[in-house]
């Protein structure tokens, strides 16, 4: 389907291509049964930066208020790249894990269901 | 059931005999209060006739003067100079 | 002397005959959007105004109101009325009106405006032009009653600069900037139909009058008289679904395709004043569950059995609203609470009087899953480690809403659905807003989503959420945040003792 419009053609360039990033990739993250984390989580990342280092470093800080931070293990969690399952090579870059620009990854770690086991 | 139409006004003195006369000229209707407004709710059809808003206010009354106190409503709309009346065609 | 002349002959003499046929031009280009959108119009005359208002009648009951209201607001303002609201607390509703839906007056003003001049019919060309005057009325008169609020309170200074860059705000701009950029027939049905004859009652009906019980004569008396004109909106937006439907059947799905969008968007969009029912007012009147049953499942359905005989059928996702409504207003408040760093009002946990209401009100649902939410995240405050969270969120790009709606039918799940045009991914909240999406590919990935923006470097260089409140014009903890301890607070507080303690107008 198309926009109905006056004039010749109604084509335009996303306003977040990877363009406008200069390099860097804008992702987005979501803990499974969480929700006191109420939306999907957004990082601008370089691509050649180790999975393992943007996890410890740039995602779990921004975890610490939750109570099953501390016994996170990214190791033992099940993973979920565009909604298809994945599984990933925390010594490679985000690149070489084949997450893209706009990916969004999802993760469930065994256990650990929220506060009073209530997902939150 | 029938759908319902509904009518709302403000709840002031200036609106009473509004709802005065729409509660006699409609037996089926009722009327909802809350804070600073009323809400009447009639299946089907609801009708303000002006010679019974004039009976309850005892001066003139234009059909157009509702605009002042009306807050909202839901239904089509016959309006002349005799009545206003709210209806679905369901 | 001549007899006076009936409502119906008044009426058809201001809209029959008094425009003209042009002649140096040909009509289709004089009004080249009237015919684009594919709508198809055999007669202008088929469209009337049921209230047959004319423009004397119009001034005269028109300038009524104002001076009713205007008599009403002076009283307010020399009898201190801010002191008489239920609690401090009351104002973030009314933050949130300033900074959400008094922009959206505006807009609505130049919309009609624009859409008047598109219209080639002299009936709707002149409800059109009522309705922009109408609209800029309401935009004056919301930014004066709440002028008065902004002498005594935080919060309400920056709504123009914030308008076009809080990240909360562009879920309204985006909604109206929508609607302002098709064509006028869809532009009417959005704003007249979908928006005000489907979904302004809630805004304006248990709303407000939820203002007349926490003691806010000033939002009472603006809201009450800006919704009478509303219903003179509302009808307009029937009448024009209406005029479409008849005029001719190749319209019936291009209309049923408008009313599938904007019955989503305005859903969307709406989810904000169940907030403001269901947590920011004090003192409570009706639950966002109560209203959805009242205004859309009675009083919009009966609409949409109305239009029946038409073909139309009820809204796309109706019934994933209809699932939504036990729990919008508790996901919506925890998301306005940890993104607190970054509003320009203020939030916090309900008390145990209000928790015990939302418990009432909804039931098993509340209590299994939003009430012990809310008690660990005031145990949390309680320690001193009241929960925000600085992260950015993933935003839908339909209706610019963060991402925290659940799956329909797993509340435990947010719902993301990946969407993809010009050669990138974009998310969406909804089938709903992925459905709008789709249908429009283009027009969407032109939008300008807050936490994308700051990551590429367009809101003044903010790399975090702090550096965004403040190019945002926001004071931490001042504007921002807890209420409990707020600046605010304090003031409210000290003015109710001295209150108590000296006559009024002696502070």
């Amino acid at each position: 389907m198309s926009t109905r419009h006056l004039g010749e053609r109604y084509e335009y360039l996303s306003e977040n291509r990877v363009e406008q990033y200069g390099g860097d990739i804008n992702i987005y993250l979501r803990w499974e049964k969480h929700l006191m984390f109420a939306c999907p989580s957004a990082y601008r990342v370089p691509t050649a930066m180790r999975l393992g280092d943007f996890l410890e470093q740039m995602l779990k800080p921004d975890y610490a208020a939750h109570p099953d931070c501390a016994a996170l293990d990214f190791t033992r969690c099940q993973w979920k790249l565009d909604k298809a399952p994945w599984q990933p090579d925390f010594d490679k870059s985000i690149a070489d894990n084949g997450v893209g620009h706009m990916s969004y990854i999802e993760f469930h770690a065994p256990g650990l269901d929220g506060v009073d086991g209530i997902g939150y | 059931m029938a759908d319902k139409v509904f009518i709302s006004l403000q709840n002031n003195a200036e609106a009473q005999p509004i709802i005065t006369a729409i509660l006699a000229d409609n037996p089926a209707a009722v009327l909802n209060e809350s804070p600073g407004m009323v809400k009447i709710d009639c299946p089907s059809r609801l009708v303000i006739r002006r010679e019974s808003v004039e009976a309850a206010l005892g001066r003139d009354f234009d059909l157009q003067e509702l605009h002042i106190n009306l807050i909202s409503l839901g239904g089509n709309i016959d309006e002349d100079d005799d009545e206003f009346v709210l209806y679905w065609r369901t | 002397m001549a007899k006076k002349l009936g409502l119906k002959e008044r009426y058809a003499l201001l809209t029959r005959g008094l425009d003209w046929e042009t002649t140096y031009q040909p009509m289709d280009a004089v009004f080249p959007y009237d015919s684009y959108e594919g709508i198809k119009i055999k007669d202008w005359d088929g469209w009337a105004d049921p209230f047959r208002l004319t423009m004397d009648a119009y001034w005269k009951y028109q300038s009524e109101k104002e001076r009713k209201l205007y008599a009403i607001l002076d009283a307010f303002q020399q009898n201190n009325g801010q002191l008489n609201i239920s609690d401090a607390r009351y104002l973030s509703a009314v933050k949130l009106w300033l900074q959400g839906i008094t922009p959206l007056e505006y807009a609505a003003h130049r919309g009609f405006a624009h859409a008047g001049r598109a219209f080639r019919g002299a009936g709707a060309r002149i409800a059109c032009q009522m309705q922009s005057i109408d609209e800029l009325r309401h935009a004056q008169t919301q930014l004066h009653a709440f002028s008065h609020y902004n002498k005594f309170f935080n919060g309400f200074h920056g709504f123009a600069h914030m308008r076009d860059r809080a990240w909360y705000l562009s879920i309204p701009k985006s909604f109206f900037e929508d609607a302002m950029t098709a064509g006028p027939f869809e532009f009417v049905t959005s704003i007249s139909f979908a928006f005000e004859y489907v979904l302004t009652n809630l805004l304006f009906m248990p709303f407000v009058s939820g203002a007349a019980y926490n003691g806010d004569m000033a939002t009472t008396t603006f809201g009450f008289s800006a919704q009478s004109d509303e219903s003179r909106h509302m009808t307009l937006g029937l009448e024009v679904v209406k005029f479409m439907l008849q005029q001719h059947e190749d319209n019936v799905p291009i209309v049923q395709g408008w009313l599938d969008k904007w019955f989503w968007r305005g859903y969307r969009l709406l989810g904000l004043v169940g907030t403001m029912m269901d947590y920011m007012l004090p003192k409570k009147v009706m639950s966002w569950a109560e209203a959805w049953g009242i205004y859309w499942e009675e009083n919009g359905t009966a609409l949409f059995h109305d239009l029946g005989r038409y073909g139309i059928r009820l809204p796309k996702h109706h019934e994933v609203a209809a699932k939504e409504k036990q729990r919008l207003t508790h996901e919506m408040w925890t998301v306005l609470y940890q993104y607190g760093n970054a509003l320009s009002l203020h939030t916090w946990v309900p008390d145990d009087e209000e928790i015990a209401w939302l418990s009432e009100k909804y039931g098993a649902t509340f209590d299994t899953l939003y009430k012990p939410r809310l008690l660990f995240l005031r145990a949390a405050e309680q320690r001193g480690e009241r929960y925000y969270n600085n992260r950015l969120p993933m935003v839908c790009q339909v209706c610019q809403i963060p991402i925290f709606y659940t799956e329909p039918d797993d509340p435990l799940t947010q719902c993301v659905r990946i969407v993809e045009a010009a050669a990138t991914r974009h998310h969406c909240c909804s089938d709903g807003c992925a459905d709008i999406f789709n249908h429009e590919p283009m027009k969407y990935v032109q939008a300008l989503i807050p936490p994308q923006q700051i990551y590429r470097g367009e809101a003044g260089g903010a790399r975090d959420i702090f550096e965004y409140a403040a190019w945002l014009h926001l004071e931490r903890d001042v504007d921002t945040g807890e209420y409990r301890g707020s600046p605010d607070q304090k003031n409210w507080d000290a003015w109710q003792e001295a209150h108590k303690t000296k006559p009024a107008n002696a502070a």
